[in-house]
């Protein structure tokens, strides 16, 4: 009885989980972890925004 | 009625005056209804991308996005036989993407036709046709897609199109994308800089629900020295005013315990990443149109993305500099409120605004300096066509 209690929650947790992040993505949610960029394309990165490529 | 009562009642009214009928006065701004060419813009989730053809709008040209091998390649749109959506078709061969009509396969890497499946390996149209490539970067996430008329080294690299601090700091970010939202870019543009309408057009949403917004400020927009960004600095903040004829008005409330800070640093609970930045001031914006808003634990910031004249893309990132447990705490609180609170129910109000806005003509008003400095930017320094001539509206790579 117990594992079959623990069973049908896991599985609730799993599908809540999966439907949820289903819905987020639909909705054009995300988070991401980004690692600065090293070197000299961040130093220069701000120094114009405009003028001829 | 006399003459005296006539001129009298004259003299009682209102200054009618018309206003603003068109946006002569900026040309560039105004010709730019689909959009300021030769920058990279920001278009969709690295991870939504993958082998599967994808479709974009971009600045009036449709754009298919495609991974292959681990890079994000794009292409027009449009097979040259016949106009069909190159979107709707699929990966024949490595490095190439084929039209389900006919089966023209293009190179991901130069446009160029590779083969037409169905007139045979020697069909003499390979290597004479191509479709227009775009270059493309991944940063921050995203997919950036360069749209203007250069071509090889005459692209700017995409750092220069991204704020300097995102790519300089680890950092989590949490945001949404909304394609084809109604109204032109501009629109949400000024919407965003906009220093009017926060206070007043916010002041029942989530966000500020428990935070006191001022009735009106005293700013002063002003250009930072290397002309990058245009900044909103509060000169004065007033919480309450009485309105001569019609009585008090403020937005307190017992439940409005804290009230905004003008910049991220006057908060005591500010993360000190973001106040090492030194940030000029808690509001500014670029070219093509970036909004940033410093808040005290973490930054917003924004992308009007035209599609056409009449759609943006919107693009809205909220980055904390956290780390350790701090940045998954971020991530809860973002996906349980912020997403729903700030970048769901406090934007769409801006969406509604963008999207049933209708100007010129306009009257506008004081705190319209900031949009009337953003169409200043656009016009002094929007980045010219290559090879088109540099006048002296405009300023060139290196900026002098």
């Amino acid at each position: 009885m117990a594992l079959t209690v623990y069973l049908v929650v896991i599985v609730a947790l799993l599908v809540t989980w999966l439907t949820a992040r289903a819905l987020l993505r639909s909705s054009g949610t995300r988070i991401v972890d980004v690692e600065a960029r090293s070197g000299d394309s961040a130093q220069r990165s701000d120094r114009s925004q405009g003028g001829a490529p | 009625m006399t003459d005296t009562r006539r001129r009298s009642m004259r003299s009682e009214r209102p200054e009618r005056k018309l206003g603003r009928m068109d946006w002569a006065s900026w040309p560039a701004y105004e010709s730019a209804d689909t959009g300021l060419r030769n920058y990279g813009y920001p278009v969709m989730w690295s991870k939504d991308v993958n082998r599967r053809p994808q479709t974009v709008r971009l600045l009036g040209e449709s754009v298919m996005l495609i991974r292959d091998g681990g890079t994000v390649s794009a292409l027009s749109d449009r097979c040259p036989h016949r106009g069909v959506p190159l979107s709707l078709g699929s990966q024949q061969f490595p490095g190439t993407v084929t039209c389900p009509y006919h089966g023209w396969t293009f190179g991901l890497e130069d446009g160029v036709l590779k083969a037409a499946i169905t007139d045979g390996p020697d069909s003499p149209l390979c290597g004479r046709v191509a479709v227009k490539r775009y270059p493309t970067e991944e940063r921050l996430g995203l997919v950036w897609v360069f749209v203007g008329d250069a071509e090889g080294d005459q692209v700017p690299p995409v750092e220069v199109d991204i704020p300097e601090e995102l790519l300089a700091h680890d950092c989590t970010i949490g945001g949404r994308i909304f394609p084809g939202r109604d109204g032109n870019w501009r629109y949400a543009a000024e919407n965003g800089f906009d220093e009017g309408h926060a206070k007043f057009l916010h002041r029942h949403s989530l966000w500020a629900g428990f935070r006191q917004l001022p009735v009106w400020n005293e700013t002063d927009v002003v250009r930072t020295d290397d002309d990058i960004w245009v900044i909103r600095k509060q000169k004065a903040v007033h919480w309450d005013a009485e309105f001569p004829g019609l009585g008090h008005w403020s937005q307190a409330a017992w439940w409005k315990r804290s009230k905004t800070a003008a910049r991220p640093e006057h908060d005591r609970r500010a993360d000190a990443t973001i106040t090492g930045m030194n940030l000029p001031a808690k509001a500014s914006v670029r070219l093509p149109y970036i909004l940033r808003i410093a808040y005290p634990m973490y930054i917003h910031y924004e992308w009007a993305v035209p599609e056409d004249a009449g759609h943006h893309r919107y693009i809205q990132i909220l980055v904390s500099f956290k780390r350790g447990w701090s940045r998954l705490f971020f991530k809860l609180k973002y996906l349980a409120f912020i997403r729903w609170a700030f970048h769901g129910q406090f934007t769409g109000q801006d969406a509604w605004m963008v999207d049933v806005m209708d100007c010129p003509p306009e009257r506008l008003y004081r705190p319209d300096r900031s949009v009337l400095e953003y169409r200043r930017l656009v016009e002094r320094f929007h980045r010219p066509t290559p090879g088109a001539g540099v006048d002296d509206t405009t300023v060139s790579f290196d900026g002098d």
